[in-house]
């Protein structure tokens, strides 16, 4: 079943985020994984609180601290796990209704070590590829070839146990990629790695996002790694989808005009608020929210105003940092409230 | 001296990610793909010496045993006598399926588990069902080599050894029937205890040390209860003897008495413990444990 959600929004804090954030709220036009109203509880956790979320095509980071419901998200996209209310849908299937045909479309790669010791990586691949549905002479021919292209072609006839841990997180890749999923899960794929081989990760990642033609899920702690690859980024915090666009969109857009004045800014500050901006007054300078370009306008008749000499303005460019600690920070309180 | 190559146009080429859009089989086809593996698997196959030394050690004692019975038997008619099916059916070679259930099952389910493998394995199209089915179902064809193969080859050496080869095995069908049955069952019962046991621990050695317990502490329990201590239905006590209850079982349906060739270890009480007893006891208890199989891992959490 596919969902008809209407807007590129999320739940609650999340569409205030987005609002800040200047990010556009018309829906994206092709929705790889789609959820409404996504809500799991263990206990007294509530691991995920109605997460709406509309995932496009390319290369998607999914952020959050740990214990944000990452994990559970991904879990409840594979139908691992049943949602208490709400619906996941990925590639046009209810993860619900029919998680078995769902999983032969998804490949997973788990953030923990799940690797039989004494199998040869062609040998556990291969299965994978059986398992996922492949006749054992295709599973046996894309089991190399998937070995190849994650750089593990000539050690593919070695017992996994006595591979580094990089080499480890390839064949955890080659598992997930051997049966040409539609969708890829990637659970923090570059954990543990050295700098050189999460480099090398992260451009299987791309190439696999961006020239192999699958739809890449990433899920991970680590902005730099987001940041280098994924096209849009979702933030989950608590159990709250809080952010979600694409990454130049977030990154580029700024909500905030940084001015520096000679004299004291609280002037100044008085004649933009009496044009209905909203300003902070620093330390040492006036931050102004930008939601249009008028805003320049209004900023340069205040400071005629009241005769004050500008020394500095500036639109901040946001990086994903911002946005995650913004997100990050946003949604604990609501939360608790609601809870 | 180097020859030219056989084609200028030759050239290598990387083809690059190649999609597939072919056929994929359904979940029948992926359930033989985890069956054929669980059974390469428990024969140690494409995987290191160490792990195939007990489970090939296991399977070739009883058939090489046999198997030189019967050429003995065959190449001196008058000397040798060849085992009957009800004999081999009797100890040790039931110690032989015990101590391989002991060895083979929880390598098959213990493994997955505490190498956190089943996470792949269940983000895959398989149910957690087909998983623990196609594993006991595995555990339950190699246990067959055991308790059917040898009988099948007696079958064999009877039959070569009478006058007539074909009229032995017109005559003998039913008897073929019975030996495959009693070897299925009993193969089903160490098959689905062996099973269960290890489904409850991820450690190998825990699961098989707990399996050969349970089967020699019943036997030694049921078996002294049975024939030393005097109360009303006593003898009932032999039935708690899991080890004894398959192979008497198959003596039984193989046409002798449950307790032919143990009357000098037993109480005469016991005998009075019918066929139909140990038939009901054996399908009991592997109904029970393939219970336990399949709850365990359908509620398995944090796999």
């Amino acid at each position: 079943m596919v969902l008809d959600s209407p807007s590129f929004s999320c739940q609650n804090t999340g569409v205030i985020v987005q609002q800040r954030l200047d990010v556009p709220t018309h829906p994206q036009p092709q929705h790889v994984v789609q959820t409404r109203d996504l809500c799991k509880r263990f206990g007294q956790i509530q691991a995920l609180s109605h997460a709406s979320v509309g995932i496009g095509t390319g290369c998607t980071g999914l952020l959050g601290p740990n214990g944000a419901g990452k994990s559970t998200f991904i879990r409840l996209l594979l139908g691992l796990l049943q949602p208490d209310s709400g619906e996941a849908v990925v590639a046009g299937l209810s993860a619900s209704d029919d998680p078995l045909a769902l999983r032969a479309m998804i490949g997973y790669m788990p953030e923990h070590d799940c690797l039989p010791k004494d199998a040869k990586a062609q040998d556990f691949v291969r299965y994978m590829g059986e398992l996922h549905g492949l006749p054992r002479r295709i599973a046996v021919q894309r089991a190399n070839d998937t070995l190849y292209h994650v750089g593990l072609g000539e050690e593919r006839f070695r017992p996994i146990g006595g591979f580094s841990t990089g080499m480890k997180q390839r064949v955890k890749l080659a598992q997930a990629l051997v049966h040409d999923p539609k969708v890829l899960l990637l659970d923090e794929p570059t954990n543990g790695l050295d700098p050189a081989g999460r480099n090398e990760m992260l451009e299987i990642i791309q190439r696999i996002a961006h020239q192999m033609g699958i739809h890449v899920l990433l899920s991970s702690h680590l902005l730099a790694d987001i940041e280098r690859v994924a096209d849009s980024v979702v933030i989950i915090n608590a159990g709250r989808v809080v952010v979600q666009g694409t990454l130049s969109d977030l990154m580029t857009a700024s909500s905030i005009v940084s001015v520096r004045t000679q004299a004291s800014p609280v002037a100044l500050a008085r004649a933009v608020q009496a044009r209905g901006i909203e300003v902070e007054i620093g330390a040492t300078e006036l931050q102004i929210t930008y939601d249009s370009p008028a805003v320049y306008d209004a900023i340069r008749d205040a400071a005629v105003e009241t005769g004050s000499s500008l020394t500095y303005l500036k639109r901040r460019v946001r990086s994903l940092e911002d946005v995650y600690l913004m997100g990050s920070a946003t949604p604990a309180a609501t939360a608790s409230t609601q809870s | 001296m180097i020859s030219p190559p056989a084609s200028s146009a030759a050239r290598i080429a990387d083809r690059g990610y190649q999609h597939y859009d072919g056929v994929r089989v359904g979940s029948i086809g992926i359930f033989w793909a985890m069956l054929r593996a669980a059974l390469a698997r428990g024969l140690g196959l494409r995987r290191p010496h160490s792990a195939k030394i007990m489970p090939m050690l296991l399977i070739h004692i009883p058939n090489i045993v046999v198997f030189v019975n019967v050429a003995n038997a065959i190449a001196q008619p008058n000397t040798v006598t060849l085992q009957e099916f009800w004999d081999y059916a009797g100890q040790p070679f039931p110690v032989i399926a015990m101590l391989f259930a002991a060895v083979v099952g929880p390598d098959l389910f213990c493994a997955d588990r505490r190498e956190h493998v089943l996470s792949l394995y269940f983000a895959s199209p398989i149910t957690r069902l087909q998983y623990a089915v196609a594993r006991a179902a595995a555990l339950a064809i190699l246990l067959l080599t055991l308790t059917l193969l040898p009988m099948l080859q007696l079958f064999v050496g009877h039959a070569l050894l009478a006058t007539s080869a074909a009229d032995y095995v017109r005559g003998n069908l039913p008897l073929l029937g019975h030996a495959v049955l009693a070897g299925v069952l009993e193969a089903l019962l160490f098959a689905s205890v062996a099973s269960a046991v290890s489904s409850l621990s991820d450690r190998k050695v825990n699961a098989g040390g707990t399996f050969a317990g349970i089967m020699l502490v019943s036997l030694t329990v049921g078996d002294l209860i049975a024939t030393n201590v005097k109360f009303t239905s006593h003898e009932k006590f032999i039935l708690v003897d899991l080890m004894g209850v398959g192979m008497r079982t198959a003596r039984w349906i193989l046409g002798t008495t449950p307790w032919e060739g143990q009357s000098g270890a037993l109480s005469q009480d016991v005998f009075a413990v019918s066929g139909w007893a140990y038939l009901g006891v054996s399908l009991l208890v592997t109904a029970v444990a393939a219970a336990i199989l399949i709850v365990r891992y359908q509620r398995m959490r944090d796999v």
